[in-house]
């Protein structure tokens, strides 16, 4: 017992998806439990803080966190586990790059709140969730969000990168062995590859006239799905997934984040796209008809950076525009 | 609100071929234009793509200008308008990310226009003055 | 404050980010109310808006990763209404097989992963071994690897036809991406006669190691609400139909079907839970109260069966009989959501079978044509209960409006209230029994809450936390999930 390794798992703000990617390599955990003691996973065992506020510091040889860094809760968990640990691993898109919920830096908390609670269905009495509340039996605190959407290394320091929403059997088939046996680098999980470079459909970087919704253009199989004129973020999207999006024909929306070496997902496709739109003769085109074509692509925003906004340059809304 | 003691920091990429010789030209045509512009020399606009941009600005650019041969004349023959769609998709994305698109711009100069070139230094210096500074680093907590 | 008064179990866990209940006592400190509290927020329904339609449904199956299919389909179903298409019927039949795949995994993850340590392993083991791999031990290696393959025959389904299993993508507006070829369905068929077999026996172990045991907390933990779920022709379905609520005496109430949830349903906003609450418009919100007064209903699998006349295939429906001439229906009992879920188990095994001996599978026909955008509603019940997407798409194929109402919202009161009446037995002057934080915890498990629906958020199986107030308002007790301490 006492030569395995310790390890933990813990979730922020996350899906669940992430927790479930790990019962995923199905017999699998069983080779990892035999190498492994799991001494923490509130989601699948019962959790309890105090054994890791007892804990040694570093005491736990490997810590995985999913999910981003949302509240202030998230936050001092993770700075406990990474003094409890010797090494924290990112685990997932969220906690490595920002994840799908950095869509809400687009905004402000309050723009979210309000409109989340004055949909079409709800009691239009004003009423919204508070930090502190009086019930009448006594008080009741609810936590405060965090400016914006965080990844986990905004807060703390991150050993090991594992992008995915979530992470894939393969990926983990490579990753579980190479960490428990110590030998893995802050990148080397991220592939340097990109989802074209994996992807089963060649690609053969056409003009593209114009961009397409997907219910709009009837698909060829075997044929590239960009290269057909559906916004397929392969061209900037790291490929240690192998593809599976366009393997079963649905353009791949971009889940892994940039490859290696790359800052920017949304920067890094706007290039790659920007080289390809447009008609063969386009010499001829006007500075409008150029302006039409770029407008197809419909919220680059968005659909560049869906995973990964948090990580880019900018990172969030910005107040620049009204003044 | 243009702030009185500020001055902006503004990149400008200079296409060898064409714009590059217009900022030469105004040079010994002793042009004036502010000295607010820091170029950088590009063998085409093309060479500029959105991430060069992106880190200008995380890196305290205020404005980020761009310039190429006029539309036909690229030395790499689409190179310009490679470019041309790469702003108009970063400009979009700047607008939604709540950054005035303004602080980026686009500018066909020949080896010619020692004249325009020095006048559109000076334009964008002066939009650039009139949006204010851009602060990305300021941390929130 | 009487110190001696003051029972302080340590904080044994301080993992509320999820889900944490409160409890305050009265006077003669006995339970005054107890309060569950969902501390997170995302902000899907703002964030959505500015999104290109079609991408929708892979943005919202981020709302949560334990029923993405569930997410994803409502979405893509909202999208057919919004751009006005009917999907080929091979199309949404490979929606159904796929969907049925993630139902069949997700609801056998529930029990053996989630719930059935606390029945199979016991309450009273020790909580390392309260877990799977506990679970494993006593039911056996070889079941134990059953279980798992079980399990990933679901997520193969769902994988096959949408490239992962977390996550896939499969939905467009007007049909699927991908249908399945010869091999693939001969292995699906191949599957699922195992499936079925498979989920005969988990409701076997279900009679003998939890109906048999537990016949007294079947019985007594019990809340009289209404059941709400949706029906196709009476009978049971997740994704087709129309939703059907029934009241507490199990006579028909109402049923709704596209935008029409506005007139039967309405959300209640509590300030101190980022939890929404549902409740029927007619009734009205009544608080957290039971009975037919109450605008309260409930979801998921035993609102689903409630609500339903039968099931869609023979051997569930045998099943179903045989629930309902124990319990009576409707069944009130929050345990024999257990029931429920297993009975669903087969009815979705058998339908994987139905539909892979079907080789119109294999057809090309899986995409019709849109026409012009506009409002669409989608609705699909989840392993949870009923989930409701409501979108406006703009002329340019963008979202304009978002709503959501996702299952555990549903059962959000209903939860609280299981809660509060197990607390309310369980302590007694002050003095909380050892088996409080089990039944609070049983009675939420029963639902299988999933507080990243609810929240549009976190994670599904929650850590609990509880803490406990006296009269004067001062912390009494901590108490969390990690039973195994307070003796
Ligand atoms: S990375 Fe994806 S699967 Fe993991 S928690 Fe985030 S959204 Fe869910
Ligand atoms: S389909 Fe997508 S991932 Fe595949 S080659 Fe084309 S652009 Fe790249
Ligand atoms: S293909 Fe793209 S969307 Fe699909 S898993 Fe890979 S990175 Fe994610
Ligand atoms: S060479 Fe000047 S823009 Fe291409």
């Amino acid at each position: 017992m006492s030569d395995k390794l310790k390890i933990g798992f813990y979730w922020c703000a996350a899906c669940g998806g992430c927790e479930i990617s790990v019962l995923d390599i199905d017999d699998m955990i069983l080779d990892v439990v035999e190498k492994a003691e799991i001494v923490f996973w509130p989601c699948a065992m019962d959790p309890k803080y105090e054994d890791v506020e007892k804990m040694d510091d570093g005491e736990m040889d490997i810590v995985f966190v999913n999910g981003s860094i949302r509240s202030d809760e998230n936050h001092e968990m993770v700075k406990l586990l990474r003094q409890k640990a010797k090494k924290v691993v990112a685990y997932g898109s969220c906690s490595s790059i920002g994840g799908l919920f950095g869509l809400g830096n687009l905004y402000d908390n309050d723009e979210l709140m309000e409109y989340g609670y004055n949909t079409p269905s709800t009691d239009k009495d004003g009423v919204m969730p508070l930090d502190d509340n009086m019930v009448p039996e006594g008080d009741l605190h609810l936590p405060g969000l965090t400016h914006h959407v965080r990844p986990l290394d905004e807060v703390i320091d991150v050993d090991v990168y594992l992008p995915g929403c979530p992470p894939l059997p393969n990926q983990l088939e490579e990753a579980f062995p190479a960490l428990l046996s110590g030998e893995v680098g802050k990148y080397d999980l991220i592939s340097q590859k990109s989802v074209c470079d994996v992807c089963p459909l060649e690609r053969e970087e056409k003009k593209i006239p114009r961009l397409y919704p997907i219910q709009e253009k009837k698909l060829e199989a075997e044929e590239c799905i960009l290269d057909q004129g559906v916004l397929c973020m392969g061209p900037a999207t790291s490929g240690m997934c192998d593809g599976p999006c366009p393997e079963v024909g649905h353009p791949c929306i971009g889940c892994n984040g940039p490859v290696r070496g790359v800052k920017d997902q949304g920067a890094r496709m706007a290039s790659a796209l920007g080289s390809v739109l447009g008609a063969e003769g386009e010499e001829r085109m006007d500075e409008d008809e150029i302006s039409e074509v770029v407008k197809s692509v419909r919220d680059p925003t968005g659909s560049f950076y869906r995973f990964s906004l948090p990580t880019s340059y900018l990172r969030y809304k910005r107040r620049d525009l009204h003044e | 609100m243009a702030d009185n003691g500020f001055e902006p920091k503004i990149i400008v990429f200079l296409c060898n071929w064409c714009s590059y010789g217009g900022g030469d030209l105004a040079g010994v045509n002793r042009e004036q234009y502010p000295t607010n512009v820091l170029g950088i020399k590009v063998m085409c606009s093309s060479r500029v793509s959105p991430e060069h941009i992106m880190e200008s600005f995380n890196d305290g650019a205020d404005g980020v200008l761009i310039t190429g041969c006029h539309p036909g004349d690229c030395h790499y023959i689409d190179g310009n308008y490679k470019t041309f769609r790469k702003i108009g998709l970063i400009s979009k994305m700047l607008e939604d990310l709540g950054i005035n698109p303004k602080r980026l711009r686009l500018e066909w100069i020949s080896s010619a226009e020692g004249g325009k070139f020095a006048q559109v230094m000076r334009e964008m210096t002066e939009q650039i003055r009139g949006l204010g500074p851009l602060d990305l680093k300021e941390e929130v907590e | 404050m009487n110190k001696d008064n003051k029972i302080e179990i340590d904080p044994i866990t301080r993992l509320e980010g999820h889900g944490k209940i409160t409890i305050f006592l009265d006077e003669e400190k006995n339970v005054d109310n107890a309060y569950l509290q969902v501390p997170e927020f995302k902000g899907f329904e703002k964030f959505c808006n500015g999104r290109r339609a079609e991408d929708m449904p892979n943005i919202t199956s981020r709302i949560c990763g334990v029923c993405p299919v569930a997410h994803h389909l409502a979405s893509t179903k909202a999208l057919d209404d919004a751009y006005g298409v009917t999907p080929p019927e091979p199309a949404l039949k490979l929606r159904e097989l796929i969907y049925n795949g993630y139902i069949y995994a997700d609801h056998l993850l529930h029990f053996y992963f989630l719930a059935s340590p606390d029945f199979l392993v016991g309450v009273d083991a020790p909580r390392e071994s309260r877990n799977i791999l506990g679970v494993i031990e006593k039911v056996g290696l070889d079941i134990g690897k059953d279980v798992i393959k079980q399990r990933a025959n679901g997520q193969k389904i769902i994988r096959t036809l949408g490239g992962k299993a977390v996550h896939p993508c499969f939905g467009i507006p007007g049909g699927v991406t991908k249908s399945l070829n010869r091999e693939e369905r001969e292995m699906i068929l191949d599957m699922s006669e195992s499936m079925v077999e498979f989920s005969k026996f988990t409701l076997d172990i279900f009679k003998d190691k939890v109906l048999k045991q537990y016949s007294q907390p079947i019985e007594e933990d019990r809340l009289e609400v209404y059941s709400m779920g949706l029906v196709e022709d009476g009978k049971l379905s997740h994704t087709g139909g129309e939703v059907n609520i029934v009241d507490p005496t199990g006579k028909y109430f109402a049923s709704f079907s596209g935008t029409d949830y506005l007139d039967v349903i309405r959300e209640h906003v509590e300030p101190w839970s980022y939890m929404k609450f549902p409740y029927l418009k007619e009734v009205g919100w009544k608080g957290f109260t039971e009975g037919q007064d109450s605008g309260v209903y409930r979801v998921g699998p035993l609102g689903r069966l409630n609500a339903s006349k039968s099931m869609k295939t023979p051997i569930a429906q045998k099943e179903f009989e045989e629930m309902f001439d124990i319990l009576g229906k409707p069944v009130h009992s929050t345990l024999a959501y257990h029931w429920a879920r297993l009975i669903e188990v087969i009815q979705s095994a058998e339908l994987v079978k139905e539909l892979a001996e079907d080789d119109t599978l294999e057809s090309d026909e899986i995409r019709a044509e849109t026409g012009e955008p506009g409002r669409g509603v989608g609705i699909v019940e989840a392993a949870r209960g009923t989930l409701i997407h409501d979108y406006v798409v703009d002329e340019g194929g963008l979202i304009e409006d978002v709503n959501l109402i996702v299952a555990t919202n549903h059962n959000a009161a209903p939860i609280s209230m299981s809660v509060t009446d197990a607390a309310r037995k369980y302590v007694d002057g002050g003095d909380v029994k050892p088996g409080m934080l089990n039944s609070v915890e049983r009675a939420f498990r029963a639902y299988d809450p999933c507080l990243a629906c609810a929240t549009h958020s976190a994670m599904g199986e929650t850590p609990l936390e509880v803490t406990i107030y006296d009269s004067k308002n001062c912390k009494y007790k901590k108490v969390t999930q990690g039973l195994g301490d307070n003796r």
